[in-house]
């Protein structure tokens, strides 16, 4: 049974799993969509380090849309 | 009588001589919506030698919102944007050329609709047009910038081809429509694009005026409600870039 731990998303306060990913936090909040841009710590990482991105407790993560209209 | 451009010219960053090099330059306005009339209005007024506008569409009522250079007559009247947005432009600035382009920019028409442009401004509304601008840029070597928006919020961007990263870079995989963010699903905040259309005319000036340290390096995030505006490091490439083969 994985523990849990307290992180920052998008300015909230979340419990998510110890052993969190990127890849996984974007599951768990349903961000998959094609347009994210996410940050750990305020650094932008890009979308094939995603799942190699470990987070830990106390990390800050942010969802972003980037938008298309003009 | 103090001159045109005296206030401008003024400012030391620019002075007399950054003033003659906006007179000398072209920048293409590609979309001549809401970010692309706030941008082109801006580079007009600020005498920057010729504009190229290229969008197809014409002016709707529910534009009026938030696209400063039409108005009910041209609704009514419709013409294309561009025609109405260069008649507007020649008023404010007499002093410049202003050519109208009612196409679409493609992959196969992007050298013509782009041929002699100093800097290239996105005023686009779709991820697939940019995706298009961005390649036709990077392979031209003519520097671009990109904004977009949507609700209260959008993101700013320099492609500088060569010496630092592209769109592609940044997103290697082009967002296919649907998006779960956009103007379908979340509408538009009228003064968004006004702030980022004059974001992207103050980048196009310093590109222009050849005041590279000015510019902006990263990828400024604009939410306006509430306010919050942030810039994004580039991290580096973990990747060869699709488009332009960098690994900045
Ligand atoms: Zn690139």
């Amino acid at each position: 049974m994985a523990q849990d731990m307290e992180i920052t998303v998008n300015g909230m306060m979340e419990t998510v799993p110890r052993d969190s990913t990127l890849d996984s936090l974007i599951v768990l909040f349903e961000e998959e969509h094609p347009e994210l841009i996410a940050e750990l710590n305020g650094r932008f990482v890009h979308r094939q380090d995603y799942a190699a991105t470990k987070v830990g407790p106390g990390d800050r993560v942010e969802f972003i849309n980037a938008a298309f209209g003009g | 009588m103090a001159g045109r451009y005296a206030v401008q010219e003024r400012f030391a960053p620019l002075g007399p001589e950054g003033q003659i090099r906006l007179a000398g330059s072209m920048a293409v306005v590609v979309g001549v919506g809401a970010l692309g009339g706030h941008s082109a209005q801006l580079l007009a007024r600020a005498g920057v030698g010729r504009l190229r506008l290229v969008d197809p569409d014409r002016p709707t009522l529910d534009n009026l919102h938030r696209q400063v250079l039409y108005d009910e007559l041209d609704v009514a009247a419709q013409a294309p944007k561009v025609e109405a947005a260069a008649a507007r432009l020649s008023a404010a600035n007499s002093g410049i050329a202003v050519e109208p382009v009612a196409e679409a920019l493609e992959a196969d028409n992007a050298a013509r609709l782009l041929d002699g442009a100093s800097v290239v401004l996105d005023g686009l509304d779709n991820p697939a047009g940019r995706y298009v601008l961005n390649r036709a840029c990077v392979s031209l070597g003519i520097p671009w910038v990109h904004a977009g928006l949507a609700g209260s919020s959008g993101q700013l961007l320099v492609v500088r081809p060569g010496k630092g990263p592209c769109l592609q870079c940044w997103a290697p995989e082009e967002p296919r429509e649907p998006l779960k963010h956009s103007v379908a699903t979340h509408g538009v905040l009228g003064p968004l694009p006004a702030v980022l259309g004059a974001l992207q005319a103050n980048e196009a000036i310093k590109l222009l005026a050849g005041a590279g340290d000015a510019l902006l390096k990263g990828m400024l995030l604009v939410e306006l409600w509430p306010p919050r505006f942030r810039e994004l490091a580039w991290p580096g490439a973990s990747a060869p870039c699709p488009a332009c083969g960098s690994r900045f």
